[in-house]
This record gives structure tokens, sequence and C-alpha cells, in this order.
């Protein structure tokens, strides 16, 4: 344990102004704090190349960032290049200081091992991007499992756990705990599972059967292998969309407290999240683009 | 990783070819000096030396081409060749440059074997260096052997002189096998982007501060030997045939040298670690002077000369190389020539001038030999400070690379006081708002912010105070009784009812609109007879209210928290909303005397108030800390409680709760709640690493920890070589690769809890990290902490070796061989990991594996989760079909 250094008040003072860092726990903002290094950049530096690994996440004290020739731009209070660390992806544009800037750099080493160690900043920046993702949500995937009438066993449930987006990327072990305090629940044809507004408190997935799902955009019909809530759990918000069943429905149940469980007791399965939904919208981006 | 053959006999080719030409020099120089000089201007000889080689690594220090070591060692083996040529032809000429020719050898030596060695540091890691230095090493100890072989030969047959001309020629061929052989560094090590490299540049300056000590020391031990010994040689050979009797016996020291370096280095190095294996040398050199000054027998010194000619170029030189392996190439390749210099001629000339006044107080050649002996005795107790630092020294290495753990925010002194104050000023509401609970933290909440123009600021700081209302704060509240916001006035009326409020007032505010301001008029009013009624109403209908209502009641409470609120409060907990529930807690943490430990003990599986609850139960001291233990100890407490205890029980951070944890550590059969105790005990010790624990139950906890890693890295081994690639064994093997991974991560955390000091979460992470520095630096901590036979079993785990010497490497300790693939699969269904059982039943009924049906049976559990019996279950049924 060390004591933070004479500057680390001033920063954590400026970190607060971050949205990210509004709600974090004090020792983690000082030891987030400990972390970074202070920079000045001077105007017109390249500060990415495109198809460039970063080597630091910018937190933006003053001035701006934009990328040519697009235009998109990053101010004072804003994070450069987090999904791109995350993701560990390239940059795909070159980005260059548009004034002098000022900003607290996190090593694209040390972020995992700051997140991993600060679970309060972990699940604040997880919940953004979840946030995220909700706004933007992935295509849906389609299903590749079969699964007989009876109840599923341990490795039925982290098949169909692995495929849901919050778990492509997590370890079996994390998985299996998951599993394990997860349960089958049966409905009845014409029973809404969720409403929308009502607060997410866990996660479904359909495993045979099929629900409807309605908002005010739009109607979709969820099939087997569809999840409903577990994204607006780890988002803590409401649900986007009314899910009521067409037909007779089982499906799985993870409760928000095992979900978050799990996260805290395997953080790997937290920082795995990060970068699946950065990688998420960093397509959906492309996609858009 | 076996590194190339280039790696290893390139440098060994070159260290031959210098050793040839050096000893060509030596053997030239000891003849020429003690015939025609004599033995008692060695020591001048050795001072100036000194002065020279000082001289000379500080000119080119100063040049600045020390940073490229080839170019350096080039450019010195250059210097050679031209110097040397130079002095084979005027040796015949000037007789007395045969002072300048010792000067000379000494200073080639300086300068040219470092530099090689420097080179040599850059290109290899340390878990190599330990491998290959000892045949590099036994190239320059053969070159030695041969350089003295060709110049006993020659000796014969030519003047000594002539042997000036050889040692020119062979430095010549060495630069240019140097040019052709050398490898070319590559600088792969941390990158300097923290202020902690900083830290370890000035610690590694330290250490090799230390390194020259010992160098110091060292070289006077073996200095004051060599001169005893040639003295010794002098009295009894004539000066004709000194070279001769030179030649043959450094051929001699060589061939041993050259047995030892074969045949005893690396297995020394691998048995006894880097700081034993220094100790062999000045202990020898101890026994035999001690021998000699106490004898005067010729048979002590020939032995004392045996110790040091056998080891110096062989043991010696490789140990006393690899302490410098774990400083930063960038203070290593300015400071280490400088260091050599130092410690080599510097301790040389200190020898010199000890000689002098040994002779100075007696003629008797014994008297040396207590000298080496005591001199050797220091020696020893040099390197024990020299082993300390040099693991210390890789520990700082990864720290340097490590991130910033757990930092404190510190105590406010009047600087930081004064900024936050400030801070509170800000437009930034945010900042304003960190600002605040900086200063609340350490108890220094200004009364004035309460007049803060932004109501979110008054409100915050109302917040924090949790209704610890100082008499300045009631002062000022006071005069906010009319205040627009309600949870101002609702905290107002609170202070105010403790002051004695009229009882109209609460009256008249308990009618108010707000149900802050309501809840805390009835607080207040609770206190006043005759209300009763007034007060039961008036909390049942926040009772049944809104989630506000209930929260403001539950808020001000907390400003009055009596006994008779008792029912209120458990009542308000029951509700299980998260937001009242964290108000409620508070209070209780506020009045520990009012918690209700059965009924909460249950809620620490609420992960929204768990943070709350484990307040209250630390609030509630040892009255809290017996139930938790007493929950840990009991079966009956369900697994999503027990889970939380651990770290709940951490947080007391006192004798009996480490207790408690670590007489748990090897009974606790849930493997989720054993890693909590594992973490828990971890965060505890770093906190505070005076804290006792019991080190034989953690030390079995390592050593079973390792016995599991050791079994499913061999599981890992036998199901890859089954090859059998369909979907279920592949599940299998990233299970048990996670099952290997957790093992080790288990055993590292009991490491951490035996030795808090010893960042071992940062040697964990260069072990299973891809950085390959950081990963043989993390293999040396790991020597100094781990008893040989658990080293052994640990780095079988962690090295990627071919899995047939990682079988024999690990020895009885790795299950099987398994007769058949169905064998294997029977051994894996018998581990005691639920999910690998489930996995593997899934595996044998997707595969239709028959042959395991009585297995499954067998093997299928009768208690324990459900999912578990239903694996089995699932596949014999599916086997049945």
């Amino acid at each position: 344990m060390s004591d933070l250094n004479p500057q680390g008040l001033r920063r954590m003072l400026t970190l607060r102004q971050f949205p990210l860092f509004e709600s974090a726990d004090l020792d983690e903002l000082a030891t987030v704090a400990e972390n970074l290094v202070e920079t000045t950049i001077p105007e017109g530096t390249v500060i990415a190349t495109a198809g460039s690994r970063l080597r630091a996440v910018q937190l933006i004290l003053e001035g701006r960032i934009e990328t040519k020739p697009r235009g998109q731009t990053w101010r004072e209070k804003q994070v450069f290049g987090a999904l791109e660390v995350f993701a560990d992806r390239e940059f795909a544009h070159t980005a260059v200081a548009a004034t002098e800037l000022h900003t607290l750099q996190l090593s694209a080493h040390d972020i995992g091992e700051v997140l991993e160690d600060n679970f309060g900043v972990l699940l604040t920046t997880l919940r953004e991007l979840a946030g995220r993702v909700l706004a933007a949500p992935p295509p849906q995937r389609i299903c590749t499992c079969q699964f007989s009438g009876t109840p599923l066993g341990l490795v039925e449930r982290l098949i169909l756990l692995r495929q849901q987006l919050p778990f492509t990327a997590a370890r079996l072990q994390a998985l299996a705990t998951l599993a394990h305090a997860s349960d089958e629940v049966q409905w009845p044809a014409g029973t809404v599972i969720v409403r929308a507004g009502d607060p997410a408190t866990g996660g479904w997935i359909l495993i045979d059967g099929t629900a409807r799902s309605v908002n005010s955009e739009q109607s979709r019909v969820l099939e087997p292998g569809a999840a409903i809530g577990h994204i607006e759990t780890l988002a803590g918000r409401e649900h986007t969309a009314t899910v009521e069943t067409t037909m007779p429905v089982r499906a799985l149940r993870s409760s928000a407290s095992a979900i978050f469980d799990v996260l805290e007791d395997h953080t790997d399965v937290g920082l795995a999240m990060m970068s699946t939904f950065a990688g998420a919208l960093l397509d959906a981006t492309a996609r858009l683009n | 990783m076996t590194p190339p053959r280039r790696t290893v006999l390139a440098p060994a080719v070159l260290l031959f070819g210098i050793m040839v030409a050096h000893a060509l020099l030596e053997t030239a120089r000891d003849a020429l000096f003690l015939a025609r000089l004599g033995p008692q201007h060695l020591a001048s000889a050795y001072l100036a030396i000194a002065v020279v080689a000082m001289l000379a690594v500080s000119a080119v220090r100063r040049w600045g081409g020390v940073r490229d070591p080839r170019r350096t060692l080039l450019t010195f083996l250059a210097l050679a060749v031209i110097g040397t040529a130079v002095l084979a032809a005027a040796i015949p000429i000037a007789p007395s440059f045969v002072f300048v020719l010792y000067v000379w050898t000494g200073l080639v030596a300086t300068l040219v074997v470092p530099s090689f060695w420097t080179l040599i540091d850059r290109s290899l890691r340390i878990n190599e260096a330990k491998r290959v230095f000892a045949v590099i090493g036994a190239g320059g100890v053969l070159g030695a052997m041969v350089g003295s072989a060709v110049a006993s030969m020659l000796g014969r047959v030519v003047a000594a002189n002539f042997l000036v001309t050889a040692g020119a020629i062979a430095f010549a061929l060495t630069a240019v096998a140097t040019f052709v052989l050398a490898p070319h560094t590559v600088d792969d090590e941390l990158p300097p982007v923290r202020k902690r490299v900083e830290v370890l540049s000035r610690q590694s300056r330290r250490y090799v501060r230390l390194l020259v000590v010992v160098g110091l020391i060292s070289t006077i031990a073996l200095t004051l030997a060599d001169l005893t010994f040639k003295r010794v040689l002098a009295e009894r050979f004539a000066a004709a045939d000194l070279a001769t009797a030179f030649g043959a016996i450094y051929t001699l020291l060589n061939l041993i040298g050259l047995v030892i370096q074969l045949v005893v280095t690396s297995r020394l190095l691998a048995r006894w670690g880097v700081g034993s294996a220094l100790t062999v040398l000045p202990i020898l050199l101890i026994a035999t002077a001690s021998g000699f000054a106490l004898t005067g027998a010729l048979i002590a010194i020939i032995a004392l000369k045996l110790s040091d000619g056998g080891l110096r170029h062989s043991l010696h030189r490789v140990t006393s190389e690899i302490l410098y392996l774990p400083v930063p190439s960038l203070v290593r390749d300015g400071w280490k020539p400088i260091a050599d210099a130092i410690s080599q001629r510097g301790g040389q000339a200190l020898a010199a001038l000890m000689w002098f006044m040994i002779a100075s107080i007696s003629a008797r050649t014994q008297l040396l030999g207590v000298f080496v002996a005591a001199i050797s005795l220091a020696w020893l107790v040099a390197i024990r400070f020299a082993n300390r630092a040099y693991v210390a020294q890789f520990r700082d290495t990864l720290k340097a690379g490590d991130i910033e753990r757990d930092v404190r925010v510190p105590a406010l002194d009047g600087d930081s006081s004064a900024l936050l104050i400030e801070a509170l000023a800000s437009p930034d509401e945010p900042e304003a708002l960190a600002a605040l609970e900086l200063l609340a933290r350490g108890g220094q909440v200004p009364a004035l912010v309460l007049y803060h123009p932004r109501q979110s600021v008054v409100r915050r700081t109302l917040a924090l105070l949790e209704g610890d209302l100082r008499p300045d704060v009631v002062r000022v509240l006071g005069h906010l009784i009319e205040h627009s916001d309600p949870k101002i006035r609702a905290a107002a009326l609170m202070a105010a009812s403790r002051t004695g409020t009229n009882r109209a007032l609460l009256e008249t505010a308990s009618r108010d609109p707000d149900p802050d301001v309501r809840a805390a008029a009835l607080v207040g009013l609770a206190t006043h007879p005759g209300c009763e009624a007034l007060v039961a109403d008036g909390t049942a209908e926040l009772l049944t209210g809104s989630v506000a209502d209930r929260v403001a009641l539950a808020h001000a409470i907390g400003f009055s928290p009596h006994e008779q609120f008792r029912g209120l409060l458990y009542k308000l907990l029951a509700m299980r909303e998260p937001a009242v529930m964290r108000e409620v807690l508070r209070v209780l943490a506020r009045a520990p005397q009012l918690a209700d430990l059965e009924r909460l003990l249950v809620l620490l599986e609420d992960p929204h108030v768990r943070g709350d609850v484990r307040r209250v139960f630390i609030a509630t001291g040892s009255r809290g800390l017996d139930r938790l233990i007493a929950a840990l100890d009991d079966p009956r407490t369900p697994i999503v409680v027990r889970r939380h205890l651990p770290r709940t029980i951490s947080r007391f951070r006192s004798r009996t709760a480490s207790a408690a944890l670590v007489s748990r550590l090897l009974r606790e059969p849930d493997g989720t709640t054993e890693f909590k105790i594992l973490r828990a005990l971890g965060r505890m010790r770093v906190n505070d690493p005076q804290l006792p624990v019991d080190a034989s139950i953690v030390r079995e906890y390592v050593r079973r920890s390792i016995s599991d890693a050791v079994r499913y890295t061999t599981f890992l081994d036998a199901v890859t070589a089954a090859g059998d690639r369909s979907p279920s064994a592949e599940l299998i093997r990233e299970l048990l690769a996670e099952k290997r991974r957790w093992a080790i991560e288990h055993t590292f955390r009991g490491l951490g809890i035996l030795y808090p000091r010893d960042d071992l979460r940062s040697v964990h992470d260069a072990i299973v990290g891809g950085d390959d520095s950081r990963r043989s630096a993390a293999h040396e901590i790991i020597e100094s902490l781990v008893t040989a036979e658990l080293r052994a079993a640990l780095f079988a785990v962690i090295e990627e070796l071919d899995p047939e010497l990682r079988r024999g490497r690990i020895g009885d300790a790795a299950p099987g061989p398994f007769a058949s693939y169905e064998a294997l699969l029977a051994a894996l269904l018998a581990d005691p990991s639920e999910s690998l059982k489930c996995v593997v039943a899934h595996h044998v009924a997707e595969r239709h594996l028959v042959g395991l049906r009585h297995d499954l049976s067998r093997l299928r559990p009768i208690v324990g989760p459900p999912l578990v019996i239903y694996a089995f279950d699932q596949a014999i049924a599916r086997l049945d079909v």
C-alpha cells in the first residue's frame, strides 16, 4: 500500500469531473489517479495513426482531438481511445491534437490491471459500455444449439450462456459458477416476462418456445437462444421492451446478484465483457460509417 | 526453452579467443616481470594497473561509446591488438617496457573481459544465463588453458618476449571473430513510462555499489592469495624455469576450472541458486588460507591456488556475472565497466597496499594467510547482503513495470485542506463534491459549507455528516430552519430538536407536505411526552407510503437512533428496498446496539446492500466477528451467504479474524469460498504484514495447490496427446487449462500470504504474462522463496515444456501414465472438480464410451450440487439408450 503523491489529490479532483469517475470510491479514485501520467501535447501532434494500436487512453483535460479526414472530435472531460484499447483493436483513422492538449494518460498496458484491481471503476465502465450497447444493439445472433425437452445439464447451460454477447469471451469456470446459480423457468403462452420501463433484475435466455419483444420502435420475435435483460441488468437500466410469450416458453434465468457475484469473483469476466462490448460498439460505428 | 545453439557457441568461441590471447600475454608478462624485475615490484604494478584502468574506463565512458556493447568490445580488441604489437616490438629494445607490459595486460583484461560480458548480459535473460553461462565460461576456461599450454610449449623453444607477439596475433584473430560472431543486442526491457523506472535506476545504482564492495573484497582476497602463491613459487624456482613452471601450473589449474565449469557450475546453480554458489570460493579460501597460516605447509598454499584457479574463472566468474543481470541495461551498460574496474583494479591496488603494510609488519609469508582468511570471511558476509539485494533487485524490476496498487488517500495536511476548501467553490459540481468527500474523510467538513450556494453540495454535506451534528454545525443549521430545500430544512429541524426546539414548531412541521421534514419532526416529537399517537400515526403513514417516504423516515431516525425505533427500523429493512435498506443500515452502523445480527447475516447475499451490512458488522465489534466466524464454520449457512463471509471477516483486520480464516483454509469444501478466504487473507497481510498467521497451514495449502497444478497440467498434457477434436473434448481441454491456471494462482496467493512484502501478485502476473524478461525475474524470486522440493514441481508446471520432460521433472507426483483414453477419462471423472466431472460425463455420453458406464455409476455423487448428480444421470441414460 502506498500513499498518494501530492499531485494526486488535485488529480483526483480532476478525475471526478469525468462522468466515468463521478461515483467512484475515493480509494479507487486515488489508485487510478496515481497510475495516470499528466501530459501536454502540442497542437498538430499525431495522437494515433490509422491502423495503429494506441499506447494509452487519453483523458482530455483541455484541448481537442480530431480524426482526419472524418472530423470526429473528442473534447474536455471525454476519453479518447478507450474502445480501441478495451477491444484490443487498431485505431481506424488518424487522430491529431487540434489544439494544444492537456491530458491524463493511462497506459494501454496498465488499463486492464487498474480495472481488475478497482472493481468499482470496472463496474462503472462496464455499466457505461453496456448502456451504449443498449442504444446500438448488435445484430441478433442465431442460436445453433438444440435441446431436448429434458432439463439442461451444466454443459448445455455453458453452451447457452456462451452464445450471449456478454459471455462470449468468459472463462468456463466463471460461467460454470453462473450456470450453477441459474435456474430453469417455464411460462405458458401469453405471459408477460418483462415490461418496458421495469428495472432489470436479471437475465433470461430462451431454451424452448418463442416470445415477442415490443418497444416503441419495433416488434420482433425472440427464438430459442435469444436473451432478455442481461445487458439491461449490467447497464443498471430499465427494460427497453415488453416481452410476452407467444407459446409455452422454457428459459434459463440468472439473477442480477448471481451475475454481479460472478463479476466480483472473476474480474476477468468483466474485462472480457468490456472487450466484447467495446468491439460490438466499434463494429456498430463501422456499420454506420 | 533451450536457447539456440548459436546463442551459446558464438560467445563461447569469442571468450575462448579472448582468454587464449590473455593467457599468452599473462604468461609472458609474469615470466618477464619476475625474471627481470622480481616479485617485490608486483604490488607497484598492481597499483599502476588500478590507476591506468580507472583513467581508461572513465575516459571511455566520457566518449559515450559504451552504449553499444558490441562496438565497445570491437574497439577494445582493436586497441589490444595495436598496443600489444607495439609492446612486442618495444620490449627487446628497452627492458623497462616489461613493467608497461604488466600494466598493459591488466588494462586490456579490465576493458575487454567486462565488455564481453556486458554484451552477453544484454543478449540473455536470467534463466538462459544460468544455463548457458557455464558453457560460455567453459569456452573462456578452455581458452585460458589452451593459451597457457601454448605459452608453456612456446616458452621452451622461444624467448618469453615472443609470447607477446603471439598474444597480439591471438587478439587480432579474436577481433575478426567478434566482428563476425558477436550478437547484436536488442533492448526489450520494460518501457520507461513510469516514475518507478527512475526509482529503479536509483535502486540499481545502489545495488551496483554493493556489488562493487563485494567485488573489491573478493579481489583483495584473491589478489593477496595470488601474491602469496607467487611469492612462494618465486622462492622455490629458478628464474629461467619460471615461464615453464607457470605455464604448466596454469594449464593444470585451467583444466580443473574447465571440469568444474562443465560438470559442476550449472548443476550447482540449479540446485543451490546464485547466493549459495557464490559462497563456495570464499569458504575454500578461508579453509586453505587458515591451513597455510597455521602450518605454513606448501600443500596448503597449493590447495589455496587450486581453489582460486579452479573456481575463479568458472563458478565465481559465472555467478558474479549473473549478479549483474537484474540491473537494467541502461544502468548496467554505463556502470558495469566502471564497477568491474573499481572492484578488480581497485581491489588489486588495495591488496597491493595491504601487501606493503603486511611486509612492513613481518617478513613471514604465513601472515598473509591470516589476512586472506580474514578478508575471505568478510567476503562471505558481503555475499549474504548481495544475495538479498539480488532478489530485491528482481522484485524492484517487476515493480517498475507494474501499476501502483492500493493507493491510500493521505491524511490531510494544511496545504491539502486549503486545496480542498478552494475546490469546494469550484463551478464544477463533481469536483466540489469530491473535495467535500475528501474533507469529510478527514473529519474536516467546515460548517460554513451549509451556506454553499449549490443545494446539492449542502445536501451531500448533510448526508456525509450522517447525523453527527457537531456544535458548530448545529449552530449553522439553526439559521436554516426556513430553508427552501426540504432536506436542509429537515436537517435543521433535527438539529434544532436536539437543542430543545419547541413542540409547536415540530407539530407544525409534522404536517409538512415534504416527507423529509415530516419524518424529522416525528422523530423529534418521539421524545416529547404525550405525542405517542401523533408519532405512531405519522410513522405508520410514512411506512406505508412511497419509497421516498420510507427513506426519509430511516434518514430521520439516523439523527436520533433510539431503542424505541428498533422495531420500525426492522420493518423498513424487511421491505427489501435497496434505497431504504441502505439508509437503515447506515443508522445501524451508527447505533450498533440496535443491530440484530441474525437478520443482518442473511442480507450479505444482497449485492445492493452488502457493503452497508459489512459496515454494521464491523461497528458491532467482537459480537459481530464471533457471529461471522460461527457462520463460516456452520455447514448450514447458505452458500450465497457463506461466500461473502471471508471478506466481511477480513474487514476486522484483527488476529482473531485472520486466525479464523486461516483455520478454515484447508477445510473449506466450497471452492469459491476457499478462493475468497485466500484473497481476504492476502489483502489482510498486505495491509498489515505484521498480522500473524499460522504459516504451517498456509504452507500446506501452497503444497496442495502445487499438487493441483501438477495434476491438471498432467491431465491437460494427456488429453492434448489423445488428439480428440470433438467439441466436448475441446471443452475439457479448455477447462483443464483454466484449472491449471487457477491452481497456479492459488499457489501464488498462498505464497503471498506467507511473504506479504514480496509482492507475489506481480510475480504471478509476470509468470503468466508474455514478457520473457519479467518471467525470468519472477523465476528468480520464486527460487529464493520456495523450497527446492516444491520448486521443481512448480517450475515444471509454469514452464513451457515437452510433456515427457515435464513428467520426468514432476516424477511420482504426476497422475498416470494412463493405459488408455478411457483410463484417463475415468481419472478425470474421479477428480474433485465438479465442473470437470460434469463436462467429462457429458463427453463420455457424447462419444458413447460404454466402457465407462461402470465408472459413471461408481463415481456418481450421492450428495452435492444437483447439476453434478444430474450430469452423471444424464450421461448414464444416454449410454443406456
